[in-house]
């Protein structure tokens, strides 16, 4: 799984400038392809925004990246509520933000895909690049969690 | 097109389950039919891929079926519109899978059907 772009980009500003502008190149420059013809955006969360990914119409995900899909996110209570109820949504996955965060919900197609780059979370700052990829997860990718710091387990 | 695939903003839809430690299939028959989905595809013989046949199924059948029980309809369907295999004329019908289906094709099916906790295809269906 591509924990190490997420890691990648929090060490390296170059590299998450490059992956922000135009992230089908920079995931490549990693070794992950087989998105052919697929165009990936890669939204980054900040202290202002959170971003959440969905495919209403079906499936459509980083399968190069992240693999198959889980099967909440094919499901239609997932891909009916995320984008009318995103918090409600975010909510169930245990992620609970202010009402002062803006929640961007992206709708997947078949040309073009979303990733979310999580914020490196707090006491995190001493960790190794490899140590910082074994903190995140797939559901922060996808934008239902955020990475948690290490000393409370990254992994879920 | 408008159908019950669209299905952004519908509503009481249920919770979402999210099921802990969850395998990439829930059986065999999953990955199989994801396999042959992939590898039809990748022929670039099928007209407009498989999705239309899934967009079209009368809602009741989309709701009913699980994720690859819907992959392994369209893929029925498009096998047969595009005659890539004459073989399924024979044991296949649109919306349902004969058990001959099964054994030329998928294997055998375990006799409590598939198992998953997110439908499940068994022999005969």
């Amino acid at each position: 799984m591509a924990r190490g772009v997420v890691a990648r980009a929090w060490v390296d500003p170059a590299y998450k400038q490059r992956l922000l502008a135009n992230g089908t190149a920079a995931i490549a420059e990693l070794g992950y392809s087989g998105s052919n013809g697929v165009d990936l955006r890669v939204l980054e969360n900040t202290p202002k925004v959170h971003n959440l990914v969905v495919c209403t119409l079906c499936s459509c995900y980083i399968w190069a990246i992240l693999g198959l899909p889980p099967v909440w996110y094919k499901s239609a209570p997932y891909r009916s509520r995320a984008v009318i109820d995103p918090r409600g949504v975010l909510r169930e996955f245990g992620t609970v933000l202010p009402e002062n965060i803006e929640v961007r919900v992206w709708d997947s197609t078949a040309e073009q895909r979303y990733i979310v780059l999580p914020e490196r979370p707090a006491g995190s700052e001493g960790l190794s690049e490899e140590a910082l990829a074994a903190l995140v997860t797939r559901d922060a990718m996808i934008g239902v969690a955020k990475v948690m710091p290490p000393q409370t387990g990254g992994r879920g | 097109m408008n159908g019950i695939h669209d299905m952004g903003g519908m509503q009481d839809m249920g919770p979402i389950k999210n099921e802990k430690n969850e395998p990439v299939f829930h059986a065999p028959w999953e990955g199989r039919v994801y396999a042959m989905s992939a590898a039809v595809t990748a022929t670039r013989k099928l007209r407009l891929g498989l999705r239309p046949p899934i967009e079209n199924l009368p809602a009741v059948e989309y709701l009913r079926m699980s994720y690859y029980e819907l992959w392994l309809t369209s893929l029925t369907e498009r096998l047969v519109a595009s005659e890539l295999d004459d073989r399924f004329h024979e044991s296949c019908h649109f919306g349902g899978i004969h058990s001959d289906f099964f054994d030329s094709y998928i294997g055998p099916v375990s006799p409590n059907g598939a198992g998953g906790s997110h439908g499940s295809v068994a022999a005969g269906d």
